[in-house]
């Protein structure tokens, strides 16, 4: 099942890397570190680059694994609060799960799916293109102010769905501009880490509510039967819900079909022949 | 990693955990009463219902068990014509209209896993929009020697969900008002209770979906028991409503004629059929669009699993077994109710 984190910085990264014991992973162009399952890329700063790495480590795994229904996916990073240090209950080191993530250049906002429950408290997220002044604190709505979560979340979600993406976010500031010391930054996300992996664990517990009555070994008979009729897409569609019935209807696991993973077929009427007996033995009507 | 329950948190959040509320919406009443009610509620405040409704790639079952409420302004289209997948009851002015997305419930057969992105529930809060349009549309019917029939529960559970958005209520009053509306609610639900403190009103049809128990808690997951239905539509009938009983979807389950047949005798035992309105009928069926979007999604029903015909768009049982199963119903109920109060789809 895996874990799949897009980080800016690498000062951000560190602590993460060495939580999780990673190892930097050669085989990429992009700065990826990871073990076992779980998977780290840092990014860059800014929404672009952000979502430029996303994409790449989500296209180069998503590719490797039949189904995705398992990964997760997880933004963490520092920002900045609208809110003045001395105003109110939000404090440098708080952290936050984003549960609206707005572009300011475009006004557009987007939700992950919180169904997972965590630790984290939550917030709005504003990504701006530059760093923003305190004096601009009122032009984005209260909450975290970052540079990298609305270009994460659009490239996020153009592979997996909302409620398997997570933003989270450590307040490193309030806006004053100046600049934070990398072994600060570390620290900062150090200290999220018992809740960040809680927020991880409750991601990955979440599944996509579509389960299948038939099982990998089933779909896996059911293929090795497509490749050796030669069976069309749709047709192939057909043996996998004709499966389905069978099971769902009786409550018993498929006949033997094994039989039909060794003939040999030579022409379409003897594939048709074929499918035509599979569909005789798997009928329940 | 290590576990979430170390963190002593279940890891899912239970329904209505979070309410997005449009911009628009925050200033309505119903908002405002709603907000009140789950006070514990995370907001998130949104420019447009769709921008959280309609995001790619949601999973609708698995938002079913942390549904979200989005609160929204509905913008046009407060009245929709019925449909030919419903029985019209010879009446020319067939409306529905759309209160609400979504249910409460989730039946393993119910077309919105097909019809919606999300299964998160969106309340339209400008009931007031909606009384308008209705009442242009009384105006302007096309058969004036009839009612305007108005189906307020069409693609929901209304009743189901009154204690959180009490709209049943708020309609069976706007019809006291309109002499010309003949409002149909229709529910699973055994929530009659709800709106039991108003007088009845020949105005308004409440509608009870009747099940064989054995479907009822395998299929329509978190609906009233056969049972506490047949209380509920007791009750109305003692205090006077007009009761509607559907016998619809009728599903060709296993034994399906020995559980329907039961089915129309336990009705008969406790409801007096003389003092039903009328009985609805009709086989499974969807439009085929809808079905095959929800088997995509849905492998684990039978229900969806069974021979189907496509006629037209409308997937349905074949001819021989729709008929044979419509035939057998109307047979079963024309003996208790007589031929001329059952509506059938065929
Ligand atoms: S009660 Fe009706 S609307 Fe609600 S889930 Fe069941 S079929 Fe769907």
């Amino acid at each position: 099942m895996p874990v799949l984190l897009a980080i800016a910085l690498h000062a951000e990264a560190r602590p993460v890397i060495e939580r999780f014991r990673l190892k930097q992973d050669a085989s990429s162009g992009l700065p990826v570190f990871r073990r076992d399952e779980v998977w780290l890329t840092v990014t860059g700063t800014g929404s672009m680059k952000s979502a430029i790495a996303t994409a790449c480590l989500l296209s180069r795994l998503l590719n490797r694994v039949e189904r995705d229904e398992d990964t997760v996916l997880f933004n963490l990073g520092i920002a900045g609060h609208t809110l003045k240090a001395e105003e109110g209950p939000v404090s440098v080191g708080d952290r936050f799960l984003a549960n609206k993530i707005t572009e300011r250049s475009t006004g557009r906002s987007y939700f992950p799916d919180l169904l997972a429950r965590t630790p984290l408290a939550e917030s709005v997220v504003t990504t701006v293109e530059r760093p923003l002044d305190r004096a601009d604190a009122g032009t984005v709505e209260p909450g975290l102010v970052d540079m990298e979560a609305a270009g994460f979340y659009q490239a996020a979600a153009t592979f997996l769905p909302p409620h398997r993406i997570g933003c989270v976010k450590v307040v490193s500031d309030h806006l004053e501009t100046r600049r934070l010391d990398k072994n600060r930054v570390s620290e900062l996300i150090a200290g999220t880490l018992d809740e960040f992996e809680a927020a991880v664990e409750a991601y990955r517990s979440i599944d996509d509510g579509e389960p299948d009555v038939l099982t990998d070994a089933d779909l896996q008979l059911v293929g090795d039967i497509r490749d050796r009729l030669r069976l069309t897409a749709s047709r192939h569609r057909m043996l996998s819900d004709l499966a389905r019935s069978y099971k769902l209807h009786t409550g018993s696991d498929l006949p033997d079909l094994t039989r039909f993973t060794h003939v040999s077929v030579n022409t379409r009427q003897e594939g048709d022949a074929q499918f035509e007996r599979l569909r005789g033995i798997l009928s329940v009507e | 990693m290590r576990n979430l329950s170390d963190f002593g948190a279940s890891s899912r959040w239970s329904n209505f955990s979070h309410l997005y509320i449009e911009h628009g919406a925050k200033e309505y009443p119903l908002t405002r009463r709603i907000r009140e009610r789950f006070a514990k509620a995370r907001v998130v405040e949104i420019d447009d219902y769709k921008t959280v409704f309609a995001r790619p790639r949601q999973k609708f079952q698995a938002q079913k068990e942390s549904m979200k409420l989005i609160l929204a302004v509905k913008k046009d289209r407060f009245l929709y014509d019925g449909s030919g997948n419903s029985q019209d009851f010879s009446l020319e002015d067939f409306h529905y209209n759309t209160l609400t997305f979504n249910c409460v419930y989730n039946c393993d057969y119910c077309y919105l896993q097909g019809m919606y992105p999300s299964a998160n529930i969106v309340v339209f809060v400008n009931l007031e929009d909606y009384f308008i349009a209705t009442r242009e549309g009384i105006r302007g019917r096309s058969n004036p020697a009839q009612p305007f029939y108005l189906c307020i529960s069409y693609d929901t559970d209304l009743l189901a969900f009154e204690s959180v958005v009490p709209y049943c209520r708020a309609w069976i009053e706007f019809a006291r008002e309109e002499p010309d509306l003949l409002i149909e609610i229709r529910t699973k639900s055994a929530a009659y209770r709800a709106i039991r403190d108003l007088p009845s009103t020949d105005r308004v049809i409440l509608a009870w979906t009747l099940s064989p128990e054995l479907v009822a808690s395998r299929y329509e997951h978190g609906t009233a028991s056969l049972r506490r239905r047949l209380e509920a539509v007791r009750s109305a009938i003692d205090d006077g409503w007009p009761v509607r009983l559907c016998f619809d979807p009728v599903l060709a389950v296993p034994s399906w004629a020995s559980l329907y047949g039961d089915l129309v005798e336990e009705v008969v035992q406790r409801i007096d059929p003389a003092e039903v309105h009328d009985v609805t009928v009709g086989v499974f069926r969807l439009s085929k669009h809808h079905y095959q979007r929800m088997r995509r999604q849905r492998k684990d029903t039978p229900l969806l699993y069974s021979e189907f015909a496509q006629e037209d768009t409308t997937v349905t049982y074949p001819a021989e077994r729709r008929e044979e199963m419509t035939a057998f119903m109307r047979k079963r109920l024309g003996d208790h109710f007589g031929e001329e109060r059952i509506f059938a789809w065929t």
